[in-house]
């Protein structure tokens, strides 16, 4: 291996190894108040479960809708649960993002060695999201028959959803450098992202679905990772990875472009 | 303590004009501090337009995949208007537990024990306030969503007049059951748990989701009993007029009454129990 990639290796390990003690770290904290945080982790498995009662109720009452059977929004749930909580449980400030851009809030990672905007989203986790992650995993393993290439297909469509999320809540978020207080804005972009991608591709049509895979990328939640599981395709998963990747740079990008336009908040913060 | 209680029954008896006049002016102040941010109220109800949107694509699939004009007794158009309305309802329900909960925790509620007003009331009256701002807004954009996608509402006069007594015991009960969930936290460390499972359970056997007639008959007649489908799913059905077993107004406000009875017994039970744990130092 040479000089070169030695080092981008070492730079992704380093990176990881970043992410996961902040992980250790922002849990440890939250175990802190153990009630409070197994109280959230139950409350969203039930929420989530709620949802998958709704969607057993439907199917028990109309067994399929074009295509869609039971079993598919069963895994659909899976998959978004634990991409939504493993994204949201180890970069827990992507929901924050607008609020620490547009409080100047940003100064404290700025003079830090580590990429600001790496460093911001680890800086806190969620303790509810866990709670889907593990939902997702459960319902997964519990329900959608889990085999070693099922299971290899659930880690990929978890991470590819992963990633969309935080890429997308960051996209959102970012706004707060070009029009200030974007807070309400950019939940709202978020919100409709997640509530799209947790019902089937196939109720949507003509313009909305060319929204679903372009704009707002949820189609590629809702239909991608559930069609990769019910029968493998090389193609299909070139496009899912394809598609988070080019979504993770667009992030990085418009937040890079954003930082230019920073202005310090002069606020004084201690990061304990 | 005992004097003050008779004094405010006493004032109760000799002068309720004056007493529901009191209410009424928090009601009116909470009403006038929603309209100073009106514009973040519509922002957040935002969500409404792509919640029905949503709703209309699933509901517009499912007739057309299936071929039928009727399911379960809903026409297309009044099974949107209805979760139109049952979303307007569990939308715009304010967060009253979290509210008591807070004010047990932190003392504040303590404050409030010698003031000449109830507690319960006072907070019925905050929480009339924020819905009369939060349900029309609601409504207009979840409204707008369903009148571009199938039309007008299918809504018969009688059946208006039927469902909105309806709706304000409905909003009624719902206050009670979360003021009592609130007032918990005199005992349990933290209440946002048990309002979270009442809320979501609502959201499917209190039929926000589906109406109950689209459920098996065993959950059905589960859900029947429960309070919590007096609170979204009776007012919205009434309204609608649809469904496959018609549903009488006289007997679901009789039902209403009779639930607003026993959760108000409940209720105050529990607030008298609370009350008698708060301990108040001065200093």
């Amino acid at each position: 291996m040479s000089t070169e990639g030695k080092r981008r290796r070492r730079g992704i390990l380093s990176t990881l190894e970043f992410i996961a003690a902040y992980a250790g770290a922002n849990l440890s904290m939250a175990m802190e108040y153990k009630a409070a945080f197994l109280t959230q982790l139950v409350s969203m498995m039930v929420n989530d479960g709620m949802w998958v009662v709704f969607w057993v109720l439907y199917f028990h009452r109309f067994p399929v809708v074009r295509g869609w059977e039971r079993g598919d929004v069963i895994v659909l749930w899976a998959i978004v649960a634990a991409g939504f909580g493993l994204g949201h449980g180890l970069f827990g400030n992507a929901l924050n993002l607008s609020r620490v851009i547009y409080e100047g809030g940003l100064d404290a990672y700025l003079t830090q060695p580590r990429d600001p905007l790496l460093h911001v989203l680890v800086s806190r986790t969620s303790p509810s999201a866990w709670g889907d992650f593990l939902f997702g995993v459960g319902v997964f393993l519990g329900f959608c028959h889990p085999d070693p290439a099922r299971l290899a297909l659930f880690v990929l469509g978890t991470l590819v959803v992963a990633a969309m999320h935080i890429s997308l809540a960051v996209i959102a978020h970012s706004l707060a450098f070009f029009i200030g207080d974007a807070g309400t804005l950019a939940d709202q972009v978020y919100f409709a992202f997640l509530h799209f991608s947790t019902y089937p591709s196939a109720i949507f049509s003509g313009l909305i679905k060319v929204i679903l895979f372009s704009v707002l990328p949820a189609g590629f939640i809702s239909h991608m990772p559930v069609g990769l599981l019910r029968e493998f395709s090389w193609g299909y998963t070139a496009i899912l990875v394809g598609v988070s990747l080019a979504l993770s740079l667009g992030a990085v990008g418009l937040f890079r472009l954003g930082l230019r336009r920073y202005a310090s908040g002069n606020l004084l913060t201690i990061r304990v | 303590m005992k004097a003050a209680v008779q004094d405010a029954r006493g004032s109760w008896l000799l002068r309720p004009g004056a007493q529901l006049a009191k209410y009424g002016e928090v009601v009116k102040i909470t009403v006038m501090s929603q309209l100073a941010y009106w514009l973040n109220e519509l922002a957040r109800a935002l969500f409404m337009l792509v919640v029905i949107f949503v709703f209309a694509q699933l509901w517009r699939t499912t007739y057309t995949s299936l071929q039928v004009n009727a399911i379960g007794g809903f026409a297309f158009p009044q099974i949107l208007w209805y979760l139109v309305l049952g979303e307007t309802i569990y939308m715009g329900l304010p967060r009253v537990s979290a509210l008591v909960d807070s004010e047990v925790k932190s003392g504040q509620l303590a404050y409030t024990l010698n003031r000449p007003y109830s507690y319960a009331l006072y907070h019925f009256g905050l929480y009339l306030g924020k819905l009369a701002l939060a349900l029309p807004i609601n409504f207009c954009l979840g409204g707008l969503v369903a009148y571009l996608q199938v039309g007008l509402p299918p809504f018969a006069w009688d059946s208006l007049l039927a469902a909105l007594p309806a709706l304000m015991l409905g909003l009624t009960l719902h206050f009670l059951i979360a003021f009592a969930i609130g007032l918990l936290a005199f005992w349990f460390e933290d209440t946002a748990s048990f309002y979270l499972l009442y809320s979501r359970v609502m959201m499917i056997l209190g039929g926000m989701l589906l109406p109950l007639d689209l459920f098996p008959q065993g959950l059905r007649q589960v859900a029947a009993v429960l309070p919590i489908s007096l609170i979204i799913y009776a007012p919205a059905k009434l309204a609608v007029g649809a469904g496959s077993e018609t549903l009488s107004a006289g007997r679901v406000l009789l039902a209403q009454g009779v639930w607003i009875a026993l959760v108000c017994t409940v209720t105050a039970l529990i607030y008298s129990r609370g009350v008698s744990r708060v301990n108040v130092h001065g200093g």
